[in-house]
């Protein structure tokens, strides 16, 4: 860079633009409200001052499995089976590559009663329980086959009375909107606010101002960022493992 | 030159020996907690409360963002599924990266023109990164969360920043978009007039940040930082507080479709967010006294154990 360009310019042109203050003034309130709400919110849900959809003290049995596990019902057999456990289960063999045909209605329903009676008080839920019991009985269960024939009978045993949910569902999206009385949701309300400043900044620090510069580019930008975040926010994408 | 060495195999020997210290510790809890419930349930929130606690600190005095560190130690070290880590993980960066915008932005060493048109392509790429992320089978994505973390601590360990890039003339792009600006360097009282170059490679490089960032819920800091002062030719003040910036947009994104998936568990996830702010807040209050460059180097030790343990771990090892 040359002297001469330097001299172009003094320490009021490095001075940040009308829109990026007013675009650090709301992130400001925003983001350290959105904290704030996050600690009281936070507080009213370990005291116990509200209830909570799922006890507190249930929760660390839930969160070493997927967030599909996570927000189905867990169901504990009523009348568990006796089960295999240590060097016993570890010598039962497991056949490799079967398939549907090979395998008795019984055999499935006894191994999944099996599965599920071996979680004991903890439970399982109808994605697990299809799981492990395919690998029990040596079946891929990415099978859609597989998969609809387990489902079928998890969804029997619900029917014939076998099973006690010991878990809610939990819900995803939106729905928690619905559930602010119970301390689980209300922490959401933080998250919501803190995933949404900066929709909000854009609409209201940056947009305007783009568009009273006429600087179609970034007041594009800025729309289309807009866009692509209220799609993220909105629930519509679905994915699943 | 043998200075260098000897920080780098302390660092890497301290970061072996934080790994092999707490793991069994971890693992017996974890024990614990299967066998029989003894465990009541504040004991992992609260651990966690501290873990992220004393994680914000490292991570200020190492320089680097509190997701890229929290989610493979995390993953590694506690009994929550990746899933929620994630999760968790993408809170953690967006909070912090919101909480410093305002600073960045008031005292211009965050640039909107810069940031806005890399955030449109990283956010867009980060939805389709915790799609791809959220739908492989958790063993593959360990592996490549291993894979990508001891990446990342190879590019710590050797990426050479530059103060102030030499940008002889802008390309057509970055003029188009009008990717410059001016900033007012303190310690040497200069006024610094910069722009960009090779802003389309620049741009592609974004969306593998942003792939990457939805995938593993790392944030980006360590690969927003070399693209823009290396590759785009950003002054590294700028780059730095533009990356920050930069998070709170593109881990946005990815944060909705997490949190919309039931990824987001409030007793895991808000002592992890308190932790690490307050970390952060104690570590810039530390970093302002003493200049700890050993850090650096266990922070990449522990980052080079919990990527190799990740790697492991999804090939069920």
């Amino acid at each position: 860079m040359s002297e001469n360009e330097q001299k172009k310019y003094t320490i009021d042109d490095c001075e940040a633009s009308k829109e990026q203050i007013l675009y650090a003034d709301i992130l400001f309130y925003g983001a350290w409200g959105a904290i704030l709400v996050l600690f009281i919110t936070f507080g009213l849900y370990v005291s116990k001052a509200l209830p909570s959809h799922i006890p507190l003290q249930d929760v660390p049995h839930y969160w070493h499995e997927s967030a599909d596990s996570w927000l189905n019902p867990w169901y504990v057999m009523k009348e568990p089976v006796k089960v295999k456990t240590g060097e016993e289960a570890k010598q039962e063999p497991v056949p490799a590559g079967a398939s549907l045909e090979d395998v008795s209605e019984e055999k499935i329903a006894s191994v999944m009663k099996r599965r599920i009676s071996a979680k004991g008080e903890v439970g399982i839920d109808k994605n697990v329980a299809v799981m492990e019991t395919a690998e029990k009985l040596g079946l891929d269960h990415h099978d859609d086959k597989v998969e609809a024939k387990l489902e079928e009978t998890f969804a029997g045993f619900k029917e014939q009375g076998l099973l006690k949910q010991v878990k809610p569902s939990f819900p995803s999206g939106w729905e928690w909107l619905k559930m602010l009385g119970e301390g689980d949701f209300v922490n959401f309300i933080g998250v919501a606010i803190l995933a949404g400043m900066t929709i909000l900044c854009f609409l209201v620090a940056l947009a305007p101002a783009y568009l009273k510069q006429k600087d179609w580019p970034y007041f594009g930008l800025v729309i289309f960022e807009c866009l692509v975040l209220l799609l993220a926010a909105s629930g519509i994408l679905k994915v699943g493992h | 030159m043998l200075e260098r060495k000897k920080e780098v195999l302390f660092g890497v020997l301290l970061g072996l020996a934080f790994i092999v210290i707490t793991e069994p510790l971890f693992a017996q809890a974890g024990g614990m907690d299967a066998n029989g419930g003894e465990i009541p349930w504040w004991f992992w929130p609260l651990v966690l409360f501290f873990f992220c606690f004393v994680l914000g600190i490292f991570a200020v005095l190492a320089g680097v963002g509190g997701g890229v560190l929290y989610v493979p130690l995390v993953s590694g070290l506690f009994p929550f599924h990746l899933d929620f880590v994630r999760g968790a993980g993408l809170l953690v960066a967006l909070s912090g990266a919101l909480a410093a915008g305002p600073g960045l932005l008031r005292r211009n060493l965050a640039n909107l023109r810069l940031a806005l048109p890399l955030a449109v392509i990283a956010s867009t790429c980060s939805i389709v990164g915790a799609f791809v992320g959220l739908a492989l089978p958790t063993n593959i994505v360990q592996i490549l969360l291993g894979a990508t973390i001891i990446f990342i601590a190879g590019l710590l360990l050797f990426s050479k920043n530059v103060e102030r890039p030499e940008v002889p003339e802008q390309d057509a792009l970055g003029k188009a978009l009008g990717m410059s600006g001016i900033c007012f360097e303190e310690s040497t009282q200069e006024i610094i007039d910069w722009k960009t170059r090779r802003t389309l490679p620049g741009f592609l490089l974004f969306v593998v940040i942003g792939l990457v960032a939805g995938m593993f819920g790392l944030g980006a800091g360590w690969a927003n930082v070399p693209v823009m002062n290396l590759l785009m030719g950003t002054p590294l003040k700028i780059a730095v507080g533009t990356s920050k910036f930069l998070l709170s947009i593109t881990d946005t994104s990815a944060a909705w479709i997490y949190m919309n998936k039931g990824c987001v568990i409030p007793l895991m996830a808000i002592p992890s967010i308190v932790g690490l702010m307050l970390g952060s807040f104690v570590g810039v209050r530390i970093l302002a006294k003493v200049k700890p460059k050993a850090i650096r180097y266990i922070v990449i030790g522990v980052l080079i154990f919990a990527g190799v343990r990740a790697f492991l771990k999804g090939f069920g090892i």
